[in-house]
């Protein structure tokens, strides 16, 4: 692991926290999905924990984040709370999107994040407006988007880099190479070098190792801090990996990937088990009290899980609230 | 009253709204100090900075997400988008994310924009460049449209269209630009929703949008001469729509005639046409007239592109039909 | 074509059926739903329809027979020429024996030429002779008792708009009179000192006469002798029917031929009221009750304050 020295024990322990409570999340939301409570479709992001979680920890509450489909680990590293995210997903009242959005369009503006969204790299254009914003309004919070390799294949990412380095707007790609688009190899869909994308728009890039966590926070720590300062625009590529198939019902997949090899990244390359043994090293904390902190977050989200189950429906009549915003007389 | 342009219009009530809230800001391509080709914006870059008046490299998608960011996030942006063609461009940021923002994230997010761009044929620019596609943007749900016919119209509209909390897509005219009309020197709005009975008739409802105002005012003008007394209704905007006033027309004359530049198959005019034949069915005495483009893309030469569009004659003439009870389009 | 009438098949298991008896010989003019013989099958005895209308005629099968059910067992012809006499012999009537076709052969209509426009006697029919007509011309219709097959088979061309009602006539209108001598009601209005106020004061009549029949509120219009028309009722109310005073005038009774009117006039003792309307829209019994009630108001007053 990377030495991140200016951290107190009280960050790392948040860090770890945040990271076990991504993967406790998705571990719920896929047996809630396998087991038929959970409606539509959803999409794990176990095994990438470090990314979100290194990120936002670098994040003020009023900096921005823009999300995917593959979003639970973004929402929560940026502060959302279980049972209202357990709500959304099950479509429940109580959801962060009074259920209209569900797995795949949790927003919670009160910690910046804009939304997940479904359009792959739909959510570039939003990232990089919310910067021409805090520039034009001289603001000073920063936006980060995240996306993954396989967003880097629409044209849109080149329209909005292309204004975001003319510009030098506040905002951060974030490229979650995950080695795979879809059901695909990345390799077979992105030619030439993912970093290169940005550095032909004068765009500094970086690729870090998305498994190391204080690797990911010292990059971002120092990126979000120059994005401040008007050195921005910043592309970074975090070479990660993703546990599950691109979707939970993606159970056979020996075609575009072998069981060795996830095998390998868990056993080896785990986010989690690095920086737990990173941290047991160090003497932040026990092996004991880390065990103890995983089980705390396995209770809260059984709590939640329950809550969410039982929780009421939205109301027949919400079914046309909220398609317009209301707009008090001029 | 003093006469102005309703491209002066348009720069009036974008210069006015900016100095009111100065979270309002301009972007799209050539819109600084080029002002757009119709120079419908000259002159405001010059007031207002280069950090309100944003010229964007040719990137229509690009220009179209970053101002749905910006205005999630507390900004008030005006999209300029060249030609209403480019709407093809766009439809993901418009629709995918502008439209469904708000419902998505059950009313946490919103995103107050304005996509002002054209519509109208009969400029000899061919199919690329003459489309009405208000229709596309009217299916879309969490968007507004708007459809100013004058260039008082085009201001009022304006002004309702930047303070109004919601993606408002408006169609210009984009012959209608050197089109002079009384505008009041006084500020004012034109609210969402209600439409303007521009003329009042006993015989026919001529429904009019946009450039279309103006076929179906010389038409009724027509019939008038010839006895026939022709009622004409601007609905300013087709999202929402003021239903009440349309269909009390429509009880009122019994004939309806629905003028929109769009192509006529799945247009305005059929969505019009159907909400009346739904709820003022017993009230109709000859089937609700749809008149919109012909179903073709816009031909350059002129001796073809006349062809497509409706013309006060031909709505003069469906209406003297409909007069006659002559069975038109009757199985 | 004659329209064959066949032996039904009405139960599962059934293969032939008994005539029990023929409501209707042939010549007969039959209407659609008319029943036409009774037939006893495994099950029970049954009452046949006739599917359509038109003459009995062919009849092929006496009381008595059985048989097999799809059996042809008469034809329904179109017009009483083509009827053919008594039961024929043969159950299947060859091609020589054929009825003759009352439908030309399908052939070009003749082309346009300079003629007149089809005069509406010869106005479009279509197939299961539904009218056509606006919307707005069938619920003014349904409101004024308006028959629009009868307008059509008068000459009014389809389709038939809400002008035409007015321009058409119709045979179908019914009359009623009621002669009052109304006293009180000439008191009543010498006491007011206002004539003009007679017609307005018969509308309300008229207005309570008709929402105590039928429960509805209504509107009447009243038509003046130079033309002019005006509505007394709420705004929202539907116009039921036409008043005409003519108590300022020589005449003595105006029955338009379409809706319902009521005139009324000065009699040799008091008042002579005429309704006409049109049945079966407005029933005789709720006509006679309406005219009676309104010529009640009209003989006391009073009872309208009731």
């Amino acid at each position: 692991m990377s030495a991140a020295p200016k951290h107190n024990a009280e960050d790392y322990l948040r860090m770890y926290r945040q990271m076990v409570k991504i993967r406790t999340f998705e571990d719920n939301a896929n047996q809630l999905y396998l087991d038929a409570k959970m409606p539509g479709l959803t999409h794990m992001y176990s095994g990438e924990e470090a990314v979100a979680v290194g990120i936002c920890e670098a994040l003020e509450v009023t900096d921005k984040i823009t999300s995917t489909h593959r979003g639970h680990g973004h929402c929560v590293a940026k502060g959302a709370e279980f049972k209202q995210m357990f709500c959304e997903l099950l479509g429940k009242e109580e959801g962060y999107c009074r259920g209209k959005g569900g797995s795949m369009h949790i927003a919670d503006q009160s910690n910046g994040n804009l939304g997940a969204n479904a359009i792959v790299g739909g959510s570039m254009g939003i990232a990089t407006g919310s910067a021409l914003r805090a520039k034009i309004q001289g603001a000073n919070d920063v936006t980060v988007c995240f996306f993954g390799d396989g967003a880097t294949a629409q044209g849109l990412m080149y329209e909005v880099m292309n204004m975001a380095a003319l510009w030098k707007l506040p905002v951060i790609y974030a490229c979650e190479n995950n080695g795979y688009s879809e059901y695909t190899r990345t390799e077979e869909i992105a030619a030439g070098s993912i970093i290169a994308r940005a550095e032909a728009f004068g765009i500094e890039a970086h690729q870090v190792d998305g498994q190391d966590v204080l690797a990911v926070n010292k990059l971002a720590t120092d990126l979000v801090a120059r994005a401040r300062k008007g050195e921005g625009p910043f592309f970074v590529e975090l070479m990660t990996y993703r546990y599950h198939g691109h979707h939970v019902g993606d159970i056979n997949r020996a075609y575009y990937r072998s069981k060795e090899e996830e095998t390998k990244w868990k056993e080896t390359r785990d986010p989690i088990t690095l920086f737990g043994d990173w941290l047991a090293g160090e003497g932040v904390a026990t092996e004991e009290e880390l065990s103890a902190l995983r089980d705390a977050v396995k209770a809260e989200a059984k709590a939640s899980v329950d809550y969410a189950l039982t929780a009421p429906y939205p109301d027949g009549f919400e079914v046309d609230m909220h398609v317009y915003a209301e707009t008090e007389d001029a | 009253m003093r006469e102005i342009t309703l491209s002066q219009a348009v720069n009036e009530a974008i210069a006015e709204e900016m100095r009111r809230d100065d979270t309002v800001f301009l972007i799209g391509e050539d819109v600084a100090e080029a002002g757009t080709p119709f120079k419908v914006l000259s002159g405001l870059v010059e007031e207002f900075g280069t950090t309100r008046v944003i010229d964007t490299p040719i990137a229509e998608p690009g220009f179209m997400g970053l101002a749905v960011g910006a205005a999630m996030t507390g900004a008030r942006p005006i999209v300029d988008l060249m030609f209403g063609d480019f709407l093809f461009l766009v439809m993901d940021q418009l629709c995918n994310q502008a439209a469904k923002a708000h419902y998505m994230s059950g009313g946490k997010l919103s995103v107050p924009l304005v996509l002002r761009t054209n519509l109208g044929a009969t400029r000899r620019s061919a199919a690329q460049h003459s489309q009405s596609l208000q229709a596309l943007v009217a299916h879309i749900p969490g968007l507004k449209v708007a459809m100013p016919t004058s260039a008082y119209e085009a201001k009022g509209l304006m002004k309702t269209a930047i303070r109004d909390n919601n993606p408002v897509v408006i169609f210009e005219d984009k012959l209608m630009y050197q089109d002079k009309a009384p505008v009041p020197e006084e500020e004012y709005l034109i609210p969402f929703g209600k439409a303007k009975v521009l003329r009042e008739g006993t015989d026919v409802t001529l429904i009019g949008t946009s450039s279309m105002r103006q076929v179906c005012e010389a038409a009724s003008k027509m019939l008038e001469a010839e006895g026939i007394s022709a009622e004409v209704i601007d609905p300013r905007t087709i999202v929402p729509l003021d239903e009440a006033t349309l269909l009390a027309s429509a009880r009122k004359t019994s004939r309806v005639i629905v003028v929109d530049e769009g192509h006529q198959s799945y247009g305005v005019t059929a969505e019009i046409a159907a909400r009346i034949n739904e709820k003022a069915f017993y009230h109709l005495d000859a089937p609700v007239i749809r008149m919109g483009a012909m179903d073709v893309p816009v031909p350059f030469s002129p001796a073809l592109e006349d062809l497509t569009v409706p013309t006060p004659e031909g709505v003069a003439d469906n209406a003297r039909k409909l007069m006659s009870g002559e069975m038109i389009h009757a199985a | 074509m004659p329209h064959e009438v066949k032996m039904p098949q009405l139960g599962m298991t059934q293969d032939s059926g008994v005539i029990v008896s023929w409501l209707k010989t042939a010549g007969d003019a039959v209407a659609t739903g008319d029943v036409l013989f009774e037939v006893e099958t495994d099950k029970a005895t049954m009452e046949v329809e006739a599917p359509v209308q038109g003459f009995l005629s062919g009849v092929r099968a006496a009381e008595g027979d059985d048989v097999p059910v799809g059996d042809v067992i008469a034809l329904i012809v179109e017009s009483a020429a083509e009827v053919e006499a008594g039961a024929a012999p043969d159950p299947v009537p060859t091609v020589d024996e054929a009825p003759p076709d009352p439908e030309p052969t399908p052939q070009e209509p003749p082309a346009p030429d300079p003629a007149p426009p089809p005069s509406p006697s010869i106005a479009p029919q279509v197939a299961g002779g539904r009218v056509l007509a606006s919307p707005k011309a069938r619920r003014l219709a349904l409101e004024q008792g308006l028959n629009l097959a009868a307008l059509r088979a008068e000459g009014v061309a389809e389709p038939i708009h809400a002008a035409d009602l007015a321009r058409a006539t119709t045979g179908a209108q019914s009359t009623l009179t009621a002669a009052v001598e109304g006293t009180a009601f000439k008191a009543l209005l010498e006491h007011s000192g206002d004539q003009s106020d007679r017609t307005r004061v018969l509308a309300g009549f008229v207005r309570r006469a008709w929402e105590g029949q039928s429960g509805d509120p209504v509107a009447v219009l009243i038509r003046s002798l130079d033309g002019s028309e005006t509505i007394d009722g709420r705004d929202d109310d539907r116009v039921a029917l036409t008043l005409v005073d003519l108590c300022d005038s020589r005449l003595l009774g105006y029955a338009p031929a379409i809706g319902t009117t009521l005139t009324v006039a000065h009699g040799p003792s008091g008042f002579v009221l005429t309704l006409s309307f049109a049945e079966p829209a407005l029933a005789f019994a709720a006509a006679a009750a309406l005219l009676n009630d309104i010529a009640a108001r009209i003989d006391d007053p009073i009872r309208q304050l009731i």
